[in-house]
């Protein structure tokens, strides 16, 4: 961007601007450029979610505002923006004001690190992906802030159930990420991405075989488990169902946005559909590749990159819409999973939320931890690191053993944990059912 | 422009410090520090540290806030004013302390000259970044970092360790019960 701007200005207008200025004209774009994309995709998934679900449910959906009910999403905001913004007189009102400001904000950010296609990353952070949970923790201060200030006891019912959730629900997800930073090296989104190239049997490149883009992370055993946790991880934090218990209706009204009419209802309403889109993106991107797939690794090839000064244009162009087709074809496709299971699965109780995340979800991301090392260790390690015995297989044998031994631990760990959680809440169902007879003094 | 950004962070995060002292709602105050963090959080994006950057915000700012604003809230705290001070030598006592740490600050600032270039000359590329930042963690400060691991753990097994008391406290005054731990989610 900066480059294209700098010779722009001050090769072909010879203006000679400073560079300060170009970048933050460059940067200005580029944000512009996010924040009119970031709405229409909110649209597109409430339209989406709305049509999906009802053929689940064997109903027709949204079908009246142009064809086929394309244009309902846009009838709502302005349902939206027309209605009476209403403050609760028990309300604090500066708080109550800024809350909905403080959610949608840090969801915002979080497109700075998001990568669209092959260069088309608005900031390379050396720490992307830390970045991205950073930011999400900071969204949780703005539903407690919504909760606490409408004065209201569902609405801080709710922003607790919200908040005890997104906290719990962090860890394995953070987890699960340990375990591919660990195998690649790396926290940068960019890097993490260029690191999924080549063939899906195997990171490393085979001769004579050309670049398919299908190294993705979910073709290994740990990066398979790993991926399994995170999702369950960002059904927690983009409050799906079967977690969608902060604004479980039929409990407690709609939970922290209780209190909010008009446009701040609007607000979080959008912060929880961009905040989905984006955990479905960086799920594709981390474990799926994001916009690699076959064919565009060979037509940036030919682009005009840092590395390929006098490429041609018009491949920038092609690659870069072909990356963006497999970027945005993976994350709608995990935003329909999140449907489908939304059409399958109940509410859970709040204590079977908090047993999932610690009990179960936890214990396999540490294992899934203990896999990676062992994948680093067989993959990439030799004599240098007092690891011998590896020094001399070939990489194929190399990456096979790994991928057999990871496949055994990840195995037995998930068949034990999950042995052990069944066993634990069966015991614990049973201890229920005897509290229920005592409380209601019936005979054993 | 870099001045004008840090001016603008700075002056952000001095007001923040300021109004968390200042306001007499304890939420208010957990938002105005949270504000505070925020603002240093920028402070060391200026200085070229990405990794610091998001780790004083998902520490400070997620973690560590949220719990603050959790406790205040789950306690209805926030518009408790202390009956009587418990600690009366505690307020003076800052306050000279405070003052100490002012007058240290200004003769740094005075006697180091701030337009000169910081010791080391211009900030080594990977400054704060997360490899050479473990690399120090693991060899140079190992011991100081294992000391401080063991101090949360500590922490961790204290607050296991209280709760057990209390709850088998519990299950002694009211005999025929059952230890409520076991069905603690």
């Amino acid at each position: 961007m900066y480059d294209i701007l700098d010779g722009l200005i001050n090769s072909t207008f010879g203006w000679g601007w400073p560079g300060w200025l170009i970048s933050l004209i460059g940067y200005v774009l580029v944000a512009t450029l996010l924040f009119a994309v970031a709405p229409f995709q909110m649209l597109f998934f409430t339209y989406y979610e709305r049509r999906a679900i009802a053929r689940m449910q064997d109903r027709i959906g949204p079908n009246r505002v142009g064809p086929e009910g394309i244009f309902q999403p846009i009838a709502d905001g302005v349902k939206m923006f027309t209605k009476e913004d209403i403050v609760p007189d028990a309300a604090d009102k500066w708080v109550h004001l800024l809350a909905p400001i403080v959610v949608v904000a840090p969801t915002m950010f979080m497109f700075a690190v998001l990568p669209w296609g092959p260069g088309m990353v608005p900031v390379d952070l050396n720490t992307g992906l830390l970045f991205f949970f950073a930011i999400s923790s900071i969204s949780a201060v703005g539903l407690m802030m919504a909760g606490w200030a409408s004065n209201n006891k569902f609405a801080l019912l709710g922003a607790m159930r919200a908040v005890a959730q997104m906290v719990s629900y962090e860890i394995p997800a953070v987890l699960s990420l340990l375990a591919i930073v660990m195998m690649t090296g790396t926290l940068s989104v960019v890097s993490l991405i260029n690191a999924q190239g080549g063939l899906f049997i195997s990171t490393s490149d085979v001769a004579g075989v050309p670049d398919l883009g299908l190294g993705w992370l979910i073709f290994t055993p740990v990066g398979l488990l790993a991926f399994l946790c995170f999702f369950i991880a960002a059904l927690a934090e983009g409050e799906r169902t079967p977690f969608d218990i902060p604004e479980a209706d039929s409990e407690i009204v709609a939970g922290y946005m209780t209190e909010y009419s008009g446009m701040k209802f609007g607000l979080f309403y959008l912060a929880q559909y961009i905040l989905n889109f984006l955990l479905c993106a960086i799920a594709a991107v981390i474990f799926f590749g994001g916009w690699q797939g076959p064919g565009v690794g060979w037509l940036y090839g030919m682009a005009i990159s840092p590395t390929n000064p006098d490429g041609s244009w018009i491949f920038n162009l092609l690659a870069g819409m072909l990356g963006v087709f497999y970027f945005l074809a993976k994350t709608y496709f995990f935003f329909f999973v999140m449907i489908w299971i939304r059409g399958a699965y109940p509410r859970l109780r709040v204590d079977q939320l908090m047993d999932f995340g610690w009990k179960f979800l936890i214990p396999l991301t540490l294992v899934n931890v203990f896999s990676a090392a062992i994948w680093v260790a067989v993959t990439s390690w030799g004599v240098a690191d007092g690891f011998g015995l590896v020094e001399g297989w070939s990489p194929m044998l190399r990456w096979g053993v790994a991928f057999v031994t990871t496949l055994v631990v990840n195995g037995a760990a998930y068949v034990i944990v999950a042995r052990i959680y069944n066993s634990a809440q069966a015991a614990r169902n049973r201890l229920d059912i005897d509290e229920l007879r005592e409380s209601l003094a019936l005979p054993r | 422009m870099d001045f004008v950004l840090f001016f603008l962070t700075a002056a952000i995060a001095l007001a923040g410090a300021i109004a968390m002292l200042v306001a007499r709602n304890a939420i208010h105050s957990a938002l105005f520090l949270l504000l505070n963090f925020g603002a240093i959080a920028v402070l060391f994006l200026l200085l070229q540290s990405p990794f610091l950057f998001t780790i004083q915000l998902s520490i400070y700012a997620g973690a560590i806030m949220v719990l603050f604003l959790f406790v205040v809230m789950l306690l209805g705290a926030e518009q408790v004013e202390a009956a009587q001070d418990k600690l009366p030598w505690q307020q003076p006592l800052a306050l000279v302390m405070g003052a100490g740490l002012l007058v240290i600050a200004v003769i740094t600032a005075v006697r180091g000259g701030s337009n000169d270039a910081p010791p080391g000359g211009e900030a080594a590329e990977a400054f704060g970044d997360p490899a050479s930042l473990g690399e120090l963690l693991f060899t140079e400060y190992l011991l100081p970092f294992q000391i401080t691991g063991i101090i949360l753990l500590v922490a961790v097994i204290g607050v296991v360790v209280l709760n057990q008391q209390r709850t088998q406290a519990q299950s002694e005054e009211t005999p025929g019960e059952r230890p409520s731990s076991s069905v603690q989610p």
